[in-house]
């Protein structure tokens, strides 16, 4: 057993030389450079060197993935960087347009509240039920409007089911830096029935949003409120609120993930992961295990970071449907028997051609979702640097 | 009348209400279409006997519970307290196994307290229906009055109760009984914190 997993890793590389690498990569460089500049060329020196860079570090990341055949390494430092910019962006933009990253009542009763995908299950249920967005936000104008996040998150399920939490949420960078951070992981095995809780946190908040007509999580549980957008501390329920979402932070985005080395706050707590994973039952993609090639070693369900590997979906040859299709069990399996795969064709189907086809839809996603993110952070980095300003 | 159709009118909000915490209890134990029923109807007389508590409090005192916040918020802070409590008990403890939860089940195989407790503390959750309710019933003017208003009330509402036990089907599954207590727990927590609020909000507004 150990002797198979301290086996070097064996990779698909489709693109093994540099010409073919070049060549795969050539059009997802066309397309991100067109989606990037949304068909106009940026007039302003630092916005244009902003896309620019923004530009060359997605096409940088995407041609590694296709040159080494790796894909978690490259699509990591992709996802933490996204996180950053997300924050940095969503800070200034908060402080340019309100003064202040605070949310008021005055801010919730004029409908000025950003709307992020999180929501998005405290929201369908009571509007199906009461045809009434809950939301105290805009459902189409201003900045991260309701209507917009709605059909981006269609688009997400269509193309990568719950690969959303591995590829293109602007907030799981932030768990799975810290998860990378320490080189041993200090907590080992953590009880199976952990990874039931994100479907309980779903199930409960759902009933209280219906029950209080407002979504519960947002204003109870979201960890990511530290970093965003904080609640005016200026009553009893303001100090609650902001404690519990600094308590959530730090435990879930930073301690455990760090003492773990997994992504704690995803894969034991976030109610839209669970709700994510039952689109990952529709999608086309997904990871499966070649029975024949695998010896058990345990590498993969160790290194998945989301707890979608058991002993027993490894002996059934798949993941739990709570799989990120972040790449990981893929990459560190030493003997190449985990793979993605497209429902429908054999397991024993070329792995090649089936990352390639899960890789540039994904990525190219990523890269229009994500995209206005990192240039706008690279462009406010920019800017501070030359002006000293970065509002 | 006029309770049976307010009921009727404003019975999927009060389902709403109630759905945090009698949906994860029929989730959260194995039961079949009898177990839920049963579950359901315990669940349904608590509540009656919440509904029935707050009719004598509005014939006995509907202008301090309708004018004064701070009794309000006492009120209201206890029983979501107290709800909150009962969900983490039904959350930790495990039937036929752990003695609190065997010392509530006196009944017999399948019944317990718990969601006779758990109604009668959503009973005296304080939604807008339910305030329609009490002002209904404090304009009756009598005891009787107000108890039938209340109960009548109670029966309107109880129709978008029907398809609960249904519910029950779902614990039949390990990790929907998980989830259920689980969830239980979650709401508890969010109970807990709406109740500490009510109840410091009545302390501090003397």
């Amino acid at each position: 057993m150990k002797i198979e997993a301290n086996l070097p890793p064996q990779r698909v590389e489709l693109g093994k030389s540099w010409g073919r690498a070049l060549l795969i990569s050539l059009p997802m460089a066309l397309m991100t450079a067109f989606m990037f500049m949304g068909g106009i060329k940026p007039v302003e020196p630092l916005h244009l060197t902003a896309t620019a860079i923004a530009w060359a570090f997605y096409n940088a990341v995407f041609f590694l993935m296709v040159k080494t055949g790796e894909t978690d390494r490259y699509r990591a430092v992709l996802f933490v960087t996204i996180a950053l910019c997300f924050i940095l962006v969503f800070a200034t933009v908060l402080i340019e347009t309100r003064g202040t990253r605070v949310l008021s009542a005055a801010d919730m009763a004029e409908g000025r509240t950003p709307f992020c995908h999180i929501v998005i299950p405290f929201v369908i249920i009571p509007a199906v039920l009461t045809r009434t967005i809950i939301f105290p936000g805009s459902m189409l104008e201003g900045f991260a409007n309701i209507g917009t996040m709605l059909v981006i998150w269609l688009g997400a399920t269509l193309v990568m089911g719950r690969g959303w939490c591995g590829w293109a949420c602007f907030y799981g960078g932030l768990d799975e830096g810290f998860s990378r951070l320490a080189k041993k992981r200090r907590i080992g095995r953590i009880g199976g029935h952990w990874t039931y809780l994100p479907f309980a946190v779903l199930a409960a908040m759902v009933l209280l949003s219906l029950a209080t007509l407002a979504p519960a999580y947002c204003v109870w549980l979201c960890p990511f409120k530290t970093v965003t957008e904080s609640p005016a501390i200026d009553s009893i329920v303001g100090w609650l609120q902001a404690g519990l979402f600094v308590a959530l932070f730090l435990a879930l985005v930073v301690v455990l993930p760090f003492l773990t080395k997994r992504r704690t706050q995803c894969g034991l707590f976030c109610p839209f992961g669970a709700m994510q994973s039952f689109t990952n039952k529709m999608n086309i993609f997904e990871i499966r295990i070649d029975r024949e090639k695998c010896r058990d070693c345990g590498v993969c369900i160790e290194g998945c970071p989301t707890f979608s590997l058991n002993e027993q979906t490894v002996k059934e040859g798949r993941t739990r449907f709570t799989c990120t299709k972040c790449g990981r069990c893929v990459d560190i399996c030493p003997r190449g028997a985990v793979r993605y795969h497209l429902k429908g064709t054999p397991v024993k189907a070329a792995a090649g051609p089936a990352r390639m086809l899960f890789l540039y839809p994904v990525f190219l996603f990523t890269a229009v979702f994500t995209g206005g993110m990192v240039a706008g952070a690279v462009w406010r980095v920019l800017r501070l640097l030359a002006t000293g300003r970065m509002l | 009348m006029p309770g049976f159709l307010l009921g009727l009118s404003t019975g999927i909000t009060c389902m709403a209400y109630c759905a945090p915490a009698l949906f994860p209890y029929l989730a959260g134990g194995n039961r079949d279409l009898r177990g839920g029923s049963q579950a359901t109807a315990l669940f349904l007389g608590g509540r009656l006997g919440g509904y029935l508590f707050f009719a004598v409090l509005a014939w006995l005192v509907h202008e301090l519970i309708l004018k004064n916040i701070r009794f309000r918020s006492l009120l209201l802070g206890t029983a979501y307290s107290s709800l909150a409590l009962t969900l983490f008990f039904f959350s930790f403890s495990r039937p036929g196994r752990c003695g609190g939860a065997r010392h509530l089940r006196p009944q017999g195989p399948g019944l317990s307290f718990v969601p006779f407790l758990l109604g009668f503390f959503t009973g005296q959750n304080v939604c807008p229906p339910f305030l329609l309710a009490f002002a209904g019933a404090a304009g009756t003017g009598s005891l009787l009055g107000s108890l039938s208003f209340f109960t009548t009330f109670f029966l309107g509402t109880s129709v978008f109760f029907i398809p609960a036990p249904l519910l029950g089907a779902l614990g039949r599954s390990p990790a929907a009984r998980t989830i259920a207590r689980m969830a239980a727990a979650v709401a508890g927590l969010y109970y807990a914190c709406t109740g500490i609020l009510a109840l410091l909000g009545g302390i501090v507004n003397r």
